[in-house]
Formats: C-alpha cells, structure tokens, sequence
C-alpha cells in the first residue's frame, strides 16, 4: 500500500474552506451531423452539472461547471491513502462557427456527461444577393 | 494492474480533409490554455495521468474505507472481491467504448481511459468479511470493510473494589 500525503483541508469533511477545481478527462468526437463531447465528472450529481454558452471575444463559448459534494474521510477519520483529490470540475470550449449553439442537448449518467453539439442546418457557403439601388 | 492511454488522434497540423476538425481543436486547446477564467484552474489543476482506478483510503473507528472514481462503469460491469486481506477491484469497459468508430466518427480527442482495469490492496487490518459492503454511485465505488476488532471489541464494566476483595 502506498502512503500518500493527506490533504488536511479535504480530509477534514464539513471544514473544507477551499474547493479544488478540475479540468475534467473527456473525448471529442465528429461525425457528419456535429460533435459529441463526453467529460468524466464522476461524483457530480445531474442537479449540480450547469452548461452555459455565452459570447466570447467573437466567439461562442460553452462553459461547464459541476459541482461535487464532499466526500472522504469524515470528523476523526484518517486519510490512509490518497491517490485523487475530491473537487469541483470546470471545463470551457469554445464552439466552432458552423455550431448550433441553440439545440446543444446533454445527458449525464453515472458519473460521465455527454454533450451533443449540432452543426448548424444554415452552415456552409450562403449566397449573398446583391440588391439593386 | 492494465493502464491504456490513447492518446489524442488529431492534434496540431493534420494533412488532409479535416482541417476544419483541427481547427476546432486547435481552439479548444486555446481555451484551455489562455483561459477563460482566469489561469489556475486549468493549468495546476488539469486531471494527472493516475494509476486506474485511482484509489482513496480512510478509516474511521468502525471500518476501512477504499473509495474508487470508475466514471460510467455499470454495477454488472465491477466485481469487488475480498480474498483474504487483499481487496481487488476489476473492472470492464464494455458498450460505452464500441459505439463510435466505423461509422464516421471521428476522434479528435481522446482522453477517457478505455481499458480494463484491475487493482488490488492490501488490508493490514483484520476485517469483518461477512459484512463488506460495495456501492456505486455518480461513477464514484465505496466499498465499507467493517473492521472485526470494532465487532469483537466488547466494553468491560469496571466495579469498585477488586476482585482479591471477595
């Protein structure tokens, strides 16, 4: 068995003070109708997983935020070994230019997230008429 | 113990047809990199490469508890076992992982750990093995491993006087 350093500050239970934040594990995949992201947030709950998308810097930008509550040894416990830390995850993509932003769906199960993000039906080249004055 | 990384299959320039794809990742990587937040939260932060599945250990009074983050892993798909004091955790990756390729999927990044696993303490603490318990929720395994002193510990009364006293 390894020893392991404790975090005194997550091992203390309810006195944790300070969260850590974590950019989560996940898998980008494409295919001919959009993109498909799926994050690992295990311990997340479905209640405590927010998605936003907001304008960035031109852009369009999907935030994902998820909390997870504590977890561990509890008021008098002992850490034995720590191999992970218990935190918050937060991850942010910036979404390509022909991306449906309006119809993202997401589902979560068992501690992974998945992220549907459609190309956008008006992607591609459009024609712009000239007008006449 | 089996640990496969796949490491991500587009990254940076890639000739051909998926410029566009490459695009799309070389800004995600922008995001992460230049913040969207403020620098910390991605740059100290980003998840490590760890052993599979990473493990936790604590005790309190009454039990050992092995805490193990298996993200999408179904309770049919983890067998926990206690065999002696060795304590193994094995899993499968199973249905999730055939979905995607050959059918024009592509993966521009993959990070997500798609192996078989297999882990296996050791428990220098004598255990109540009748009573062990596993559960698995949100992707997060507690197994509860009641310690057999805590059963067998019993309080003894203390009385007044001594037992030479009779």
């Amino acid at each position: 068995m390894n020893a392991c350093n404790v975090n005194r500050e997550q091992a203390g239970g309810g006195a944790v003070t300070e969260r850590a934040v974590f950019a989560p594990t996940y898998d980008l995949m494409r295919d001919a109708s959009g993109w498909t992201i799926v994050l690992d947030v295990p311990g997340a709950t479905r209640e405590t997983i927010d998605l936003e998308v907001t304008p960035e810097r031109g852009a369009t930008v999907l935030t994902i935020n998820a909390r997870v509550p504590s977890r561990g040894a509890p008021e008098g416990g002992a850490m034995l070994v720590q191999e992970y830390r218990v935190g918050d995850y937060r991850a942010a993509f910036r979404l390509p230019a022909d991306a449906d932003a309006e119809r993202i769906e997401a589902s979560y199960d068992a501690g992974v997230l998945s992220v549907r993000l459609p190309v956008s039906a008006k992607a591609g080249p459009r024609k712009i008429a000239l007008s006449r004055d | 113990m089996n640990t496969m990384t796949i490491r991500p299959m587009v990254r940076g320039g890639v000739v051909g047809p998926s410029t566009v794809l490459s695009e799309f990742d070389r800004l995600l990587s922008e995001v992460f990199d230049a913040s969207v937040f403020g620098a910390p939260v991605f740059r100290g932060l980003a998840t490590p490469r760890r052993p599979v599945p990473s493990m936790n250990l604590w005790e309190d009074a009454e039990a050992i508890h092995v805490e193990a983050e298996l993200p999408g892993m179904k309770i049919e798909d983890v067998d926990v076992t206690l065999e002696g004091e060795e304590l193994t955790i094995a899993g499968r990756r199973t249905s999730e992982q055939k979905s995607g390729e050959g059918q024009g999927v592509e993966y521009l990044r993959r990070e997500r750990v798609v192996a078989d696993f297999s882990r296996t303490v050791r428990i220098a603490e004598s255990i109540d093995a009748e009573n062990v318990r596993a559960s698995l929720r949100d992707g997060v395994l507690h197994v509860t491993l009641p310690k057999s002193a805590a059963k067998n510990r019993r309080r003894i009364a203390v009385t007044e006087g001594g037992a030479s006293g009779q």
